[in-house]
């Protein structure tokens, strides 16, 4: 067998020696005559490598004394009995104090902030956003304005108006399809009332009127007060305005295309009935039926059969159900209707 | 090894025991390692009260969690490794210290020392050498010599490969023996 001479640091490091050492040092509670064997025949079979075995020993016992001097060796039983006494204390599972670190809370303050502003632009958005009011085909609506003004919003039509109306300011509304308005009295010079319709501009002097917003001409009807019709200018400076006073019963109707007013006197009774939603023809050719159908219940109309155009009525329809109303009108005219979506033929 | 094996065995089944609520287990295991405990973590904080306060602080939130822990099954590198990351943590607490200045040396227990007369003399100069070495290597020459823990158990409580351990150990006692000629010469 090669000889070899082991270091002190050889055998120091070595877990096997170690254990040895510690063993005959009478400090392990582990039974290790099995490594002791070993480690006595090693010796009497290298005496070479005694010398560093017996130094190794020797610093280890050193090392073990020195270390036992500094450690701390409390009283076991005592610290077992604390442990209980705080097991029992704290028996019942105790939750983690919730810490809120300044990152934490910066999150938070966060979210709040994000918060308050989205209230805050909703509301400001809620009260700038005009309120827009549209009726379906063949429904009447009433609409109470911001000054309690009433406006009976015909079928398939729309009107436009702010939230909220200053004392001081014009109260305006905006309009497409048809409408009839009761109006409130101004509270100050600067409160009139005033319905754009088209190029239209009506300004009301006093209190309930009519307005028809369709086919390219803008009608208004007049039942009580005064009424001021203007072309909207859409340039201020240009010309000098085209403009009609009506006076109740007068209906005018200014054409997009022309820009004309005409000024005609009306059957009043007739032409109001739309509001409670009934039609009123009287000795009407059937274009003109045509015509209000297709205005007040957004269909198209057409006429196939040639000699109903020139043929005229006299009826009171309820138009609450359009199929109903469509029947009704061809059974009168001795005709036949067949709807498809937005389109009628009579024939 | 093989002894080494039984011991750790029986680590693992008292584990088994306590997460089964067993409180005799609990009670041998606080019992098997308290004191060491106690004298490895003075060296990281010398201040009696701090430790024995993290050593049962662990013990009773092992108890308190014991249906939720998991299956460690080298119990004793854990308890070691889990008292000295809270000591270090309230060391970073007090001093902001690094980690690597914390194994004390034993000039420092005076006390200690008068107590043991008859050594005084060789100890005195063990003493200085053991000083004069890196806190880890302190560190390994407490775990090895005077816990007994075997490498693999110090690799794990000091976050290295097994290799580095023994390399540690090597450098460490080397460094000792090399202290300890230049007084005898």
């Amino acid at each position: 067998m090669e000889k070899y001479r082991y270091s002190v640091e050889d055998l120091l490091v070595d877990a096997s020696f170690q254990r040895y050492a510690c063993g005959i040092l009478g400090e392990e509670d582990v039974d290790i005559s099995e490594i002791r064997q070993f480690w006595e025949d090693w010796c009497a079979q290298h005496p070479e490598n005694q010398a560093a075995a017996q130094e190794a020993i020797e610093l280890i016992k050193q090392l073990r004394q020195a270390e036992s001097y500094a450690a701390v060796v409390p009283d076991i039983d005592k610290s077992w009995q604390q442990v209980l006494k705080r097991l029992q204390t704290t028996r019942q599972p105790q939750k983690p104090l919730v810490t809120i670190g300044w990152r934490t809370y910066l999150r938070y303050a966060a979210v709040v902030f994000i918060l308050l502003s989205a209230i805050a632009a909703s509301s400001y958005l809620y009260f700038l956003v005009p309120i827009e009011v549209y009726t379906q085909i063949g429904e009447n609506r009433t609409v109470t304005l911001p000054d309690h003004s009433t406006v009976v919003l015909s079928g398939n039509s729309s009107l436009q108006y702010a939230r909220y109306w200053g004392s001081n300011r014009p109260r305006e509304v905006w309009l497409k399809g048809k409408a009839y308005f009761d109006v409130r009295h101004a509270i100050s010079p600067d409160n009139r009332f005033v319905v754009h319709a088209g190029k239209a501009r009506i300004e009301v002097l006093g209190t309930s009127f009519d307005v028809t917003n369709r086919n390219e001409a803008t009608k208004v009807l007049l039942k009580t007060g005064k009424v001021k019709m203007e072309v909207e200018q859409m340039q201020p400076s240009s010309q000098a305005t085209v403009s009609t006073v009506l006076m109740p019963g007068e209906e005018a109707e200014l054409s997009e295309k022309s820009g004309i007013i005409t000024k005609k006197v009306t059957d009043l009774e007739h032409s109001m009935n739309w509001v409670q939603q009934k039609f009123v023809f009287d000795n009407t050719p059937f274009e003109e039926v045509a015509k209000t159908i297709e205005e007040n219940c957004g269909v198209k109309v057409t006429i196939r059969k040639q000699d109903l155009r020139t043929r005229r009525i006299t009826a009171h329809l309820d138009a609450k159900n359009l199929d109903v109303f469509l029947t009704g009108v061809a059974r009168l005219f001795d005709a036949k209707v067949k709807r498809k979506g937005d389109s009628v033929v009579f024939y | 090894m093989e002894l080494l094996s039984v011991e750790t065995d029986k680590f693992a089944q008292a584990w088994q025991q306590i997460k089964k609520g067993d409180i005799h287990s609990y009670e041998w295991l606080f019992k098997k390692l308290a004191s060491k405990l106690y004298s490895y973590g003075y060296r990281i904080v010398p201040d009696r009260v701090v430790v024995e306060d993290a050593v049962q602080d662990l013990f009773v939130q092992l108890w308190e969690n014991r249906e939720q822990l998991s299956d460690v099954k080298l119990v004793k590198p854990y308890l070691y490794k889990s008292i000295r990351s809270r000591l270090l943590r309230t060391l970073n607490h007090r001093y902001a210290s690094d980690e690597s200045m914390s194994f004390m040396g034993i000039a420092s227990y005076e006390e200690a020392v008068i107590e043991h007369e008859s050594h005084h003399q060789m100890n005195a100069q063990l003493k200085q050498c053991l000083n004069k070495l890196t806190p880890r290597q302190r560190e390994i020459i407490h775990l090895k010599f005077y816990q007994q823990l075997d490498y693999e158990d110090i690799a794990n409580i000091l976050n290295m490969v097994y290799q580095a351990a023994v390399n540690l150990c090597f450098r460490a006692v080397t460094g000792l023996r090399q202290c300890l000629k230049k007084h005898t010469d």
